[in-house]
C-alpha cells in the first residue's frame, strides 16, 4: 500500500495545482491512520469543487490556503490511496486533524495500464485489479489459482489436481473458435511466455513466478483498455507488476508456510463382495452367455492372483492407491529499500511440493533483483529481473493406463503387489508390483518412471526514462523471456514402455527466446485549470524464437543407466525451429476536462509474421469517455453519494493465436526406411488476417457513504468476425482442414462488483462480491462443422463446444435395455419422436453446454485487535462436465472395470425402475456417448479461509522485530456441487487446452487438493 | 535551449522510434519449404514418391488398419475365433460390426488415404522433371501404390463387387490429380465401383508394364511382380480367375521368391524373407507396426487385445505346424498370435504362400488347361511346409478345403474378410453382403462435402 503512495506523488503535481488568493486564511493540521495513528504522508487534502489542494508530508503535516468564501463555507477532500475519502467542512476552524480509515475500494489505486498507468478514478475502460495483499490470502501455487473469485468476467480453471498443469482462463468468455482464448500475459511491460512447452499435457509456464514477488495483477478487459495490445488483446490482458523497493530504512521480510493437503473428494466404488456380485450377474446376462468366451470365473481367477477371492482375501481400494498425503513447504526471503537514488528489491524463495497423485512432485528456486536509479532529475534507469528453477516431477497424461487414477478402474480383486504364499496361504507381498492386472498397474510407472520437467526461466527487463521536458517523457524498455526447458524420461525395464526394448528414455530441450523492445514518449499537459491530457506514443519490436532438440534410445545396459549415453540404440533424434516476429506501432490520448469528462482514445499498428503477404497489418482503435456525475454540481446534494462515474467504451482487439505459417502453402519432410522424404503439408491461404474483436461496454462506478460501500457494473456485447476457423474439408483432397477467417461469435455479459464496509473501527469487516455473466453464441459459422474433446463441438447458434450426441432415456422397465431420444434429424429436439434401444437408430442433439452461466466470489475480512481472518466463497454456475471415463467407469459391467458403487442400482428385473441398465458384460448396454455421463459442474467452493494473528507492537518492540504475523489457512475446505466426478473444477489434460473445443471433460483427472498450511511472516 | 532541446531529443528518438521496418516480419520456416519450390527438380519429386512410400506404411493403413479392420469385420461374433478385448471404442464397434459413420478408425484410414494419394498425384504431377527409366520407375511405384490404396478403400468402404454385372453402385471418390486449391470443385462425389476397379486395374497394369522386376534403386520398393501380385488379388476380387491365375503364376514362375522352409521364418523380420513379395519397411526410426501394438502381450509392449478363442485353434489339424506359432500371453494366459510379434518387424502384406493359393483356387475356378501348375500341388507346397499329409487325389480336396487352407494360411493377415465376400460365404448369420461388412463413408467427410453419399445402414444422403 505504501508503495502505491509512493506512485500517487508522481500523480500530485498534475492533479492539484495550488491556485494561491490575495485573501487568504490558512488551514494546517495532521493525517493520521484510524488504524495505528501513524502520520499519513502523500494525503491529498483538497478544497471541494476545485482544483485547488496540496498533499501532506511526510509527517502527515498540511498547510492550506483558503480564500475567505471557502473558509467560511467550503469543504475539505481528504483522500490518498488505499484510504476512505473524507469531506470535512471547514466552518471557519484553522486546524482540522483527520484520522483516515483503510479502504478496500481503491478508487484513487493506481492501475496499470499498457504502456503506462492511470488513477482508477479517471479510468475509462474496465480492468480488474488484485494486489499483492489478496494474492497472498490464498496459499496457492500459481497466481491465477489466487485470482480465482477474485477478479469479475475472470473464469478461471485448474485442468486437475496434478502439480504445474496448465491453467484455463477465460476473460469474458471464449472469443474464438479455432485460435486460443487464453490471454495475453505482461510482466513488468513486456508479454511473456505463457503457453504450454510441454510434450504431453500442457502445463503452465507462469507457475516459474513466485507470488510473493508480485505487486499487483491488473487485468483489462474491454477493448478502451486491452486494445493497445492490438492484435493479441481480443482474449484480454494480464499485466502483472513485480515489487519494487522504495527509498527508507531496509526492510527485511521472511516467510515460511507448510501445508498439507488431501484430494477434495473421492468417488464411491465396488468393493471386492459388490464386484464379484454384479460381474458374476453381468457374465450371465452378457449376449455372450457362452461361457467358453466370457466365463467370469477364470477371470476373477486372474485377477485373485492366487489369492482368495471367493473369501474376498484380497478387497484393494484403487484409490488408496492412487492417492498419497501431500504437503508443501514454502520459505520465501526479500530484502527491500534504498536511498532516494537508488531503490532496491530483492528476493529469494525455494518451493517444494509433494502432489496428492502418486509420484508427482513440483518444485522451485527462484530470485530476483528489481533495482531502479535515478540518475539524475531527469534520467532514470532500471532492470528486473527474475530467475528460477522449476522441476516437475510429473505423472502420465489423464488417458495413459500408467496415470495413478486410471487404477480405479483396476478389480478390487486383484493385489497391488505380487503376493507371497507359504503352502498355499497367503503370508504377504513382496515389493513389485503386481504385474497381472486388468490393467496396466500404475505402481509400475511408479516405480519405473523418471519424468522430469525441469524449467530454467530468465525473466528481465531493463528500462530507461527520461525527462525531455516537464511534461514529456521518453521510455525505452528491452526485455528478454528466456525459457529453456528439459523434459528427461526414462521407463525401465519393469514398465511398459520400457519392457520391450531394455529400457526407453528420451530427453527433449526447448529453448525459447522471447525479446521485446519498447520505445515510446509520454506527453503530460495541463492546459489552464480543466484541461488535463496524457498522450503515449511508440513503436515495439518482438520476437520470438523455439528451438527444439529431441532424442529418443531404447536398450540399456541395466536400470542404472538411465541416460541416453548408455542406450545401444538410438531411435530418435530432430530438431526443429521456429519463430514468429511482431512489429507494432501504438499512440493513446487520455483527456480529462474539468474533473469530469473523461476521453481516451487509442490505436495500434500491428504487423505479423504470421499472416500472408496480402494481410500482413492489422489496425486496431479504441475510443472511450468517461462522466465523473458526482462531480456535477447537480449530484453535490445527494450527500449518501460520493463517487459516480458512467462509462463507455469501444474498441477493436485482434487474435492471432495460430501456428507460425498458416498461410503458406507448404512441403515437410519425411522419411521412409532410411531414405527421406518429401510431402505436402499445407494448403496455401495468402489472404489469411487476424481474427477480429469489437468491444462495446458500459459500465458505471459508484461509491455511497464515505466509500463506505462502493462498486462497478459493466454491460458488454463483444463481436468477433473473420473467425480464425480450422475449416473441414473434403479430406479427398489430401488435406482435412484449412485456416481460413470464417464466421463469427459473440459474447456479452453482465459484471457486478460490489466492495463494502460493514464496520469499521476496532472491529472491522469489509466485504467484497463479485458476479459475471456471459453469454457466447456462435452466430455464423460458414456451414462448418467443428469438433473438439469428446462430444465438444462448435454449433451455429449455440453456445461454443455444446455438447452433441444422443440423449439418454434411461432404462426400459420391461427388459433393462437402454433408451435414447429418437429426436428429429439435424439437432432438432422432439421428444414426441419417441424413445429407441438402438443407439444408432438416435439422431444428436445439443445435450450439454460446458459454458458457465455465470461465475464469481465473496471475500469477507474480519480485522479484531491483533485478529485477521479472511474467508472467500467462490462459485461457478451452470456449466455441463461430460465424463469420458463414465462409459468404463459406470458402465453396468460392460467391460472388467471396476465400477462406481451406484451401479449397483442396475436393472434386474422386469419392472425395476432406475436409470442404470441390465449388467451386460461385453454387452455395450447404455455404455456409448450419450447425456447419461454429462452432470451438472456448477460449484460453490470456500477457496480460501485464513487466520492470522500480528503480534502487538510492545511484542514486537521487545523482540526488536518490525512485524510478525503467524496464520493458518485452508484451502478448497468446502466444495458444494452435483457433480458425480471426483471435482467440478475439471478440464482433462488428455486434451490440449489451446483448443477451444476442449473444454468441460473429465476423464481419470485427478481432483484438486485441498489444503491447510500453518505460515508465518516475520519483518526485521 | 530548452526548444532545441526539444527538437533535438524529438529528432533523435525519432529515428529511434521508427527506424525499425517492415523487414523485421520476414521469417521462414525452417521444417518445410513452400509449396512452390516442392516439385521444382528431379531430386524432389523422387523424395516426394518416398513420402509416399512413408504415408502408405503408416498405421491406418498398411502398417496396421488396412489389415485389422477387415479381420475385425471378418469375426462371427456369435462364435468368435478372434476376441477383441481393447478399451478403444473404434476398433470394438468394428469388431461388434456396431461401427457408426463417425467411426474414429473408418475416419482416420480415410483420411490417410487420401493423404497418401494426393501425395502420390503430387509426384505424378513432377514427372515431366525425370527422364527415361527413372520416369517410368516413379511413375509405376506411384501408380503402384495409389492403385494399391484405392483397390483397398473400395473393398472396405463399398458393396463387394459382382461379377458379371454392371457394377454402378456408389465407390469411393476418385482424385487423380494433385490438390493445389481447395474450392468447390474439391467436393468430389462416389465413383462407381466399376469406375474404381477400372482405375485400380489402369494403375497396376500400368505399373506391372513400366517397372522392372526387380527394382533398380532398392529391393523393398514395388517392382513389376508385386503389381502383378496385388493384381492378381484385384482378379481374385472380381471373379476374373483367368486373369488372377496368369498374374499369380507370372509371380511364382519368376523365381524371384521362394517359401521360408519354416513357416514361422515368413513372419516378424527385419529384412524381407525370401518369401516377402512386398512390405511396408519397419525400423527403429520410422514405419509403424500397429499390428504388433494390438496382437502382442503386453509384457513386450503390445497392448494384448487380439485374443485368439479355442474354436479357432480347433480348425487346424493335428501336427499343423502353423499352431506352432501361438503362444499363451504371460500376463492373463489369453492365446495370442505370434505373426505379429516384433515391434520393428517389417509389415508384410503380401507372400508367396498366397501366390500358390490363388493359383490353386483360379486354376481349380477355371479349370484345365491349368496355367503353372495343378492344384493339388500347389496346395501340397503349402501344406508340406507346415507338414501336413499332402493330397495325392485330386478328389482328396474340393473348393471348401481350398479356401480353408487359403484361411488358415493367410489368417490375421487381413485377407479374410475380402475372401468371404467374393466367394460370397457368411460371417456368421451376415451374408457377404451385409451392410455393416462395409465401412461407413466419415461423418467428417459427408459433413464437408455435400456431393457425397451414405452406404447403406448409415446415417448420412444415401445413394
Amino acid at each position: 500500500m505504501r508503495k502505491l503512495l509512493q506512485l500517487s506523488s508522481c500523480f500530485m503535481f498534475l492533479l492539484f495545482v495550488s491556485a494561491g488568493s490575495l485573501h487568504a486564511q490558512t488551514v494546517s493540521g495532521v493525517v493520521v491512520s484510524a488504524e495505528d495513528n501513524e502520520p499519513l504522508p502523500s494525503i491529498t487534502v483538497l478544497v471541494k469543487g476545485t482544483n485547488k489542494g496540496t498533499a501532506t508530508n511526510l509527517d502527515g503535516e498540511y498547510e492550506l490556503d483558503l480564500t475567505s468564501d471557502e473558509f467560511e463555507n467550503g469543504t475539505l477532500v481528504f483522500s490518498g490511496v488505499g484510504f476512505v475519502r473524507q469531506e470535512v467542512a471547514v466552518n471557519g476552524r484553522r486546524t482540522i486533524d483527520i484520522e483516515l480509515a483503510t479502504d478496500t475500494q481503491l478508487l484513487d489505486e493506481v492501475v496499470v495500464v499498457g504502456f503506462g498507468s492511470i488513477v482508477r478514478e479517471d479510468m475509462t475502460g474496465n480492468i480488474a485489479s488484485v494486489d499483492s495483499e489478496e494474492l497472498a490470502a490464498v496459499p496457492v501455487n500459481s497466481f491465477e489459482s489466487a485470482l480465482q473469485g477474485k477478479a469479475s468476467g475472470v473464469f478461471i480453471q485448474k485442468s486437475n489436481g496434478k502439480l504445474g498443469q496448465g491453467i484455463n482462463i477465460r476473460v469474458r468468455g471464449t472469443s474464438s473458435v479455432s485460435a486460443s482464448s487464453q490471454p495475453l500475459y505482461v510482466i513488468d511491460g513486456i508479454p511473456v511466455i505463457s503457453e504450454s512447452q510441454s510434450q504431453t499435457a500442457d502445463t503452465n509456464p507462469l507457475a516459474d513466478l513466485n507470488i510473493d514477488d508480485i505487486e499487483s495483477v491488473d487485468i483489462l478487459k474491454d477493448a478502451s483498455a486491452a486494445a493497445i495490445y492490438g492484435s493479441r488483446g481480443a482474449n484480454g490482458v494480464i499485466l502483472i507488476t513485480t515489487k519494487s523497493g522504495k527509498a527508507g530504512e531496509t526492510q527485511i521480510n521472511v516467510s515460511y508456510e507448510r501445508g498439507y493437503s488431501t484430494e477434495t473428494n473421492r468417488v464411491d466404488f465396488l468393493n471386492a463382495d459388490e464386484y464379484v456380485e454384479l460381474f458374476t450377474e453381468a457374465a450371465e446376462r452378457s449376449p455372450f452367455g457362452d461361457l467358453t468366451n466370457s466365463d467370469a470365473i477364470p477371470y476373477f481367477n486372474f485377477f485373485a492372483q492366487g489369492t482368495d477371492w471367493q473369501n474376498r482375501e484380497v478387497d484393494t481400494n484403487w484409490q488408496d492407491e492412487a492417492f498419497q498425503d501431500a504437503s508443501n513447504t514454502e520459505l520465501n526471503l526479500s530484502v527491500s529499500g534504498g536511498t532516494e537514488k537508488t531503490r532496491f528489491y530483492v528476493s529469494g524463495g525455494f518451493s517444494d511440493q509433494i502432489g496428492i497423485v502418486r509420484g508427482n512432485e513440483f518444485n522451485r528456486m527462484n530470485a530476483r533483483l528489481n533495482l531502479d536509479h535515478t540518475a539524475s532529475d531527469k534520467f532514470e534507469v532500471g532492470m528486473n529481473l527474475g530467475i528460477s528453477r522449476t522441476e516437475n516431477i510429473r505423472v502420465s497424461n489423464d488417458n495413459a493406463f500408467s496415470t495413478p487414477l486410471q487404477a480405479v478402474a483396476q478389480s478390487p480383486l486383484s493385489p497391488v503387489y505380487e503376493p507371497q504364499f507359504e503352502n498355499g496361504n497367503l503370508v504377504g507381498y513382496s515389493d513389485r508390483p503386481n504385474f497381472n492386472t486388468l490393467y496396466y498397474n500404475f505402481i509400475r510407472h511408479v516405480q519405473g518412471v523418471d519424468n522430469n520437467q525441469t524449467v530454467f526461466r530468465n525473466l528481465g527487463n531493463l528500462y530507461a526514462n527520461y525527462e525531455i521536458l516537464d511534461n514529456l517523457e521518453f521510455r525505452s524498455e528491452a526485455g528478454l523471456d528466456l525459457l529453456f526447458q528439459n523434459e528427461d524420461y526414462y521407463a525401465d525395464r519393469n514398465t511398459n514402455t520400457g519392457s520391450g526394448v531394455n529400457g526407453y528414455g528420451d530427453s527433449q530441450w526447448v529453448n525459447l527466446v522471447n525479446y521485446t523492445l519498447n520505445n515510446y514518449l509520454t506527453w503530460n499537459q495541463q492546459f489552464n485549470d480543466n484541461h488535463q491530457l496524457t498522450t503515449v506514443a511508440g513503436v515495439s519490436v518482438e520476437s520470438s524464437d523455439r528451438y527444439l532438440t529431441y532424442v529418443a534410445g531404447e536398450q540399456f545396459p541395466t536400470d542404472s543407466f538411465r541416460k541416453l549415453a548408455s542406450a545401444a540404440s538410438i531411435t530418435n533424434g530432430s530438431t526443429t525451429e521456429t519463430e514468429y516476429k511482431y512489429l507494432s506501432y501504438f499512440a493513446r490520448a487520455n483527456y480529462k476536462f474539468s474533473d469530469r469528462y473523461l476521453f481516451s482514445g487509442s490505436a495500434r499498428v500491428d504487423g505479423s509474421s504470421r499472416f500472408g503477404e496480402n494481410s500482413r497489418y492489422g489496425f486496431f482503435p479504441a475510443v472511450s469517455a468517461g462522466w465523473i456525475m458526482s462531480q456535477e454540481d447537480f449530484l453535490n446534494d445527494v450527500d449518501a453519494l460520493s463517487f459516480l462515474k458512467l462509462r463507455a467504451s469501444y474498441g477493436l482487439t485482434g487474435n492471432s493465436n495460430v501456428g507460425n505459417f498458416p498461410s503458406r502453402g507448404l512441403y515437410g519432410g519425411t522419411g521412409y526406411a532410411g531414405s527421406s522424404g518429401l510431402v505436402p503439408s499445407q494448403t496455401p491461404n495468402p489472404d489469411l488476417k487476424w481474427e477480429r474483436t469489437a468491444q462495446y461496454n458500459v459500465g458505471l462506478d459508484f461509491a455511497f457513504f464515505n466509500d463506505r460501500i462502493g462498486g462497478e457494473i459493466d454491460y458488454y456485447i463483444k463481436k468477433t468476425d473473420d473467425l480464425l476457423l480450422s475449416v473441414n474439408v473434403p479430406a479427398t483432397t489430401g488435406y482435412t482442414s484449412q485456416l481460413r477467417n470464417v464466421g463469427e461469435l459473440e459474447n456479452s455479459g453482465f459484471e457486478f462488483v460490489i466492495n463494502t464496509q460493514n464496520t469499521v473501527g476496532e472491529f472491522r469487516w469489509s466485504s467484497s462480491f463479485n458476479i459475471a455473466f456471459n453469454e457466447n453464441e456462435i452466430t455464423n459459422l460458414g456451414g462448418q462443422v467443428i469438433e473438439g474433446g469428446f462430444l465438444n463441438r462448435a454449433v451455429e447458434g449455440e453456445p461454443i463446444a455444446v455438447m452433441w450426441g444422443k440423449e439418454y432415456a434411461g432404462v426400459n422397465p420391461d427388459n433393462g435395455d437402454a433408451l435414447y431420444y429418437l429426436h428429429g434429424p439435424d439437432g432438432e429436439k422432439d421428444y414426441s419422436a419417441g424413445t429407441t434401444n438402438v443407439y444408432s437408430d438416435a439422431n444428436d442433439v445439443v445435450i450439454g453446454d460446458p459454458n458457465p452461466d455465470f461465475v464469481g466470489g465473496i471475500t469477507n475480512n474480519f480485522n479484531y485487535r491483533n485478529f485477521d481472518l479472511g474467508v472467500l466463497f467462490q462459485f461457478v454456475y451452470g456449466n455441463d462436465i461430460y465424463n469420458g471415463g463414465g462409459r468404463y467407469q459406470s458402465a453396468n459391467g460392460d467391460f472388467f472395470d471396476n465400477q462406481t458403487a451406484d451401479q449397483l442400482n442396475r436393472w434386474q428385473e422386469p419392472g425395476d425402475i432406475t436409470d442404470v441398465p441390465e449388467a451386460r458384460l461385453y454387452g455395450s448396454n447404455g455404455s456409448n456417448p450419450s447425456s447419461r455421463y454429462i452432470s451438472d459442474g456448477s460449484y460453490l467452493r470456500l477457496k480460501s479461509v485464513t487466520l492470522g494473528y500480528t503480534l502487538p507492537q510492545d511484542v514486537l518492540d521487545r523482540l526488536q522485530l518490525r512485524d510478525v504475523r503467524v496464520y493458518m489457512s485452508g484451502v478448497n475446505l468446502l466444495t458444494f456441487t452435483d457433480y458425480e466426478g471426483w471435482d467440478p473444477e475439471v478440464n482433462t489434460d488428455l486434451y490440449d487446452l489451446s483448443n477451444n473445443l476442449n473444454i468441460g471433460n473429465d476423464f481419470y483427472s485427478a481432483p484438486q487438493a485441498r489444503t491447510i498450511s500453518f505460515g508465518v511472516n516475520i519483518g526485521f | 535551449m530548452k526548444k532545441l532541446k526539444l527538437i533535438a531529443g524529438t529528432l533523435l528518438l525519432s529515428t529511434f522510434l521508427f527506424t525499425a521496418c517492415d523487414g523485421v516480419l520476414d521469417t521462414t520456416p525452417k521444417q518445410s519449404i513452400d509449396a512452390d519450390e516442392a516439385l521444382t527438380n528431379a531430386d524432389n519429386v523422387r523424395s516426394v514418391l518416398i513420402g509416399a512410400y512413408d504415408a502408405m506404411g503408416g498405421s491406418d493403413l498398411y502398417g496396421g488398419w488396412f489389415l485389422m479392420m477387415p479381420d475385425l469385420l471378418a469375426v462371427d461374433n456369435d462364435s468368435p475365433e478372434l476376441t477383441f478385448s481393447g478399451t478403444f471404442f473404434g476398433p470394438r464397434a468394428v469388431y461388434l460390426k456396431q461401427q457408426e459413420y463417425d467411426n474414429a478408425n473408418a475416419t482416420s484410414t480415410w483420411i490417410d488415404s487420401y493423404d497418401a494419394i494426393n501425395i502420390v498425384n503430387s509426384a505424378l504431377d513432377g514427372l515431366d522433371l525425370l527422364e527415361g527409366s527413372e520416369r517410368d520407375r516413379v511413375e509405376g511405384e506411384a501408380k503402384f501404390i495409389r492403385g494399391m490404396i484405392y483397390f483397398d478403400l473400395i473393398r472396405l468402404y463399398a458393396p463387394q463387387y459382382e461379377a458379371g454385372a454392371t457394377n454402378s453402385q456408389a465407390g469411393v471418390p476418385l482424385v487423380l490429380t494433385r490438390t493445389s486449391s481447395i474450392d468447390e470443385e474439391s467436393n468430389v462425389s462416389r465413383a462407381t465401383v466399376e469406375e474404381v476397379y477400372t482405375q485400380v486395374l489402369n494403375d497396376l497394369n500400368d505399373a506391372k508394364t513400366l517397372l522392372p522386376d526387380v527394382n533398380p534403386e532398392r529391393s523393398y520398393y514395388a517392382n513389376s511382380m508385386v503389381a502383378s501380385a496385388v493384381l492378381s488379388r484385384v482378379h481374385m476380387q472380381m471373379g476374373d480367375y483367368d486373369n488372377a491365375r496368369i498374374e499369380a503364376d507370372r509371380v511364382i514362375s519368376s523365381g524371384n521368391y521362394s517359401l521360408t522352409t519354416d513357416y514361422a521364418d515368413a513372419f516378424n523380420n527385419v529384412e524381407d524373407s525370401p518369401e516377402t513379395i512386398f512390405a511396408m519397411q519397419v525400423n527403429e526410426q520410422d514405419g509403424t507396426n500397429s499390428l504388433f501394438t494390438f496382437y502382442n502381450t503386453e509384457e513386450d509392449g503390445g497392448r494384448g487385445e487380439m485374443d485368439v478363442n479355442q474354436i479357432h485353434l480347433n480348425e487346424y489339424e493335428v501336427n499343423d505346424e502353423r499352431l506352432e506359432l501361438f503362444y499363451s500371453d504371460p500376463v492373463n494366459g489369453v492365446t495370442r498370435s505370434g505373426k505379429w510379434n516384433y515391434i520393428y518387424g517389417n509389415v508384410q502384406q503380401i507372400r508367396l504362400a498366397e501366390m500358390y493359393l490363388t493359383r490353386a483356387e483360379a486354376n481349380f475356378e477355371e479349370g484345365i488347361p491349368y496355367v503353372g501348375a495343378d492344384p493339388i500341388d500347389d496346395l501340397n507346397e503349402v501344406r508340406d511346409r507346415v507338414s501336413l499329409p499332402l493330397y495325392t487325389l485330386p478328389t482328396d480336396f474340393d473348393l471348401d478345403d481350398i479356401l480353408q487352407e487359403r484361411k488358415l494360411e493367410l489368417m490375421f493377415e487381413g485377407q479374410l474378410l475380402h475372401d468371404i465376400k467374393r466367394t460370397q460365404r457368411n460371417v456368421g448369420t451376415r451374408t457377404y453382403d451385409d451392410p455393416k461388412l462395409v465401412l461407413p463413408i466419415p461423418r467428417r467427410e459427408i459433413d464437408s462435402n455435400p456431393n457425397l453419399c451414405q452406404n447403406a445402414s448409415y446415417q448420412g444422403p444415401s445413394c
